[in-house]
């Protein structure tokens, strides 16, 4: 016979073991869950940069050249519209009329 | 006797008139204009004639200022509301003297139209020079260091056998200039917004840092993009 005391410690014993085993797999699910939205959030990096022609890729590729030779177009762009702003504020300042 | 004191008098009146007449150029350097005819309608027409072109100069500058994308928007509303209160002023002024009835009242606003505004010597300068700053700032500069960063993570990976030292000097020369044209930057877009028609009035060499820091920082980032292209020229 399994004395009354004994059996109640046994029975401790297997609910605590339960209780581990449950949250042991609530935390496996929630490493989990952090691993799938993982790749979904390395996805928006590009959207929230639109005004970036960077790619992810950085070796001589060419679609890493070509975006390449995009920022150096875009920054030769940008360059010849501050000339042409300059040029523009340096000419009103030479006009002679009294300014 | 009286031909004495005639002559006299006569010598006298060109004396005046030549002192009179060396205050001319002082005139001409913007500092005290004055209308070229004396009456009234004579003023008035001139007046009429500066503040239209005034107008259409600031207009122009306005369509420019809505149009460039890369302009900070603290500084597109600093400028807008500078451009847009010069052309409501010479509206005023010209209305101003329009309805003036007498010769000196219309010289004092006319003088206003340049002395109050400096549309040519401050206003537009000053809104082109800080646009300038803002567009290589906003624009040339983060994309030349984009650029700069990956030829040198190709330079030092995948291209790794093409790089020589002429084109590692080159590298080291694009980031050098585009370190120089950031530093002298810093700061431009706002001093140059800051001058006033006032400082103008007190130093006609006011907006001449602001102009020379703009064209240097030109200079840097059109030599940073020579050497990108070059770069990316020997790797391709």
């Amino acid at each position: 016979m399994i004395s009354s005391g004994l059996r109640s410690r046994a029975v401790r014993i297997g609910v605590t073991a339960a209780a581990v085993a449950l949250v042991g797999a609530s935390l496996a699910g929630c490493s989990r869950f952090r691993g799938d939205a993982q790749p979904v959030a390395a996805t928006t990096p590009a959207a929230i940069a639109p005004t970036s022609t960077s790619t992810a890729d950085s070796s001589g590729s060419a679609s890493a050249l070509a975006s390449i030779q995009a920022d150096l177009d875009s920054a030769n762009s940008s360059a010849s519209s501050a000339a042409s702003d300059v040029a523009a504020g340096e000419a009103a300042a030479a006009t002679n009329d009294n300014n | 006797m009286n031909r004495i004191l005639t002559t006299s008098l006569i010598g006298s009146a060109a004396a005046i008139a030549l002192v009179a007449g060396s205050c001319a150029p002082a005139f001409a350097d913007g500092a005290t204009p004055a209308p070229h005819g004396q009456t009234l309608a004579d003023i008035q027409k001139s007046a009429s004639i500066k503040t239209t072109q005034r107008i259409g100069s600031l207009n122009t500058a306005i369509a420019r200022v809505n149009a460039a994308k890369d302009i900070t928007t603290a500084d597109r509303a600093t400028i807008l509301a500078t451009l847009n209160a010069d052309v409501a002023g010479m509206n005023t002024v010209e209305a101003k003297i329009a309805a003036d009835t007498d010769v000196a009242t219309a010289a004092a606003d006319y003088r206003t139209i340049f002395l109050t505004y400096r549309v040519y010597a401050v206003a537009i300068p000053q809104a082109r020079f800080a646009a300038a700053a803002d567009r290589m700032t906003g624009t040339a500069i983060p994309r030349l260091t984009d650029a700069q960063t990956r030829l040198a993570a190709a330079l030092s990976g995948p291209d790794a056998g093409k790089s020589t030292p002429a084109l590692q000097a080159d590298l080291t020369d694009m980031q050098n200039q585009i370190a120089a044209a950031t530093s002298g930057l810093n700061g431009v877009a706002a001093a140059s917004l800051a001058v006033t028609p006032a400082d103008f009035n007190a130093n006609h060499s006011v907006l001449e840092p602001e102009r020379t820091s703009v064209k240097s920082a030109l200079a840097d980032i059109r030599k940073a993009v020579s050497d990108g292209k070059t770069i990316l020229a020997a790797i391709k």
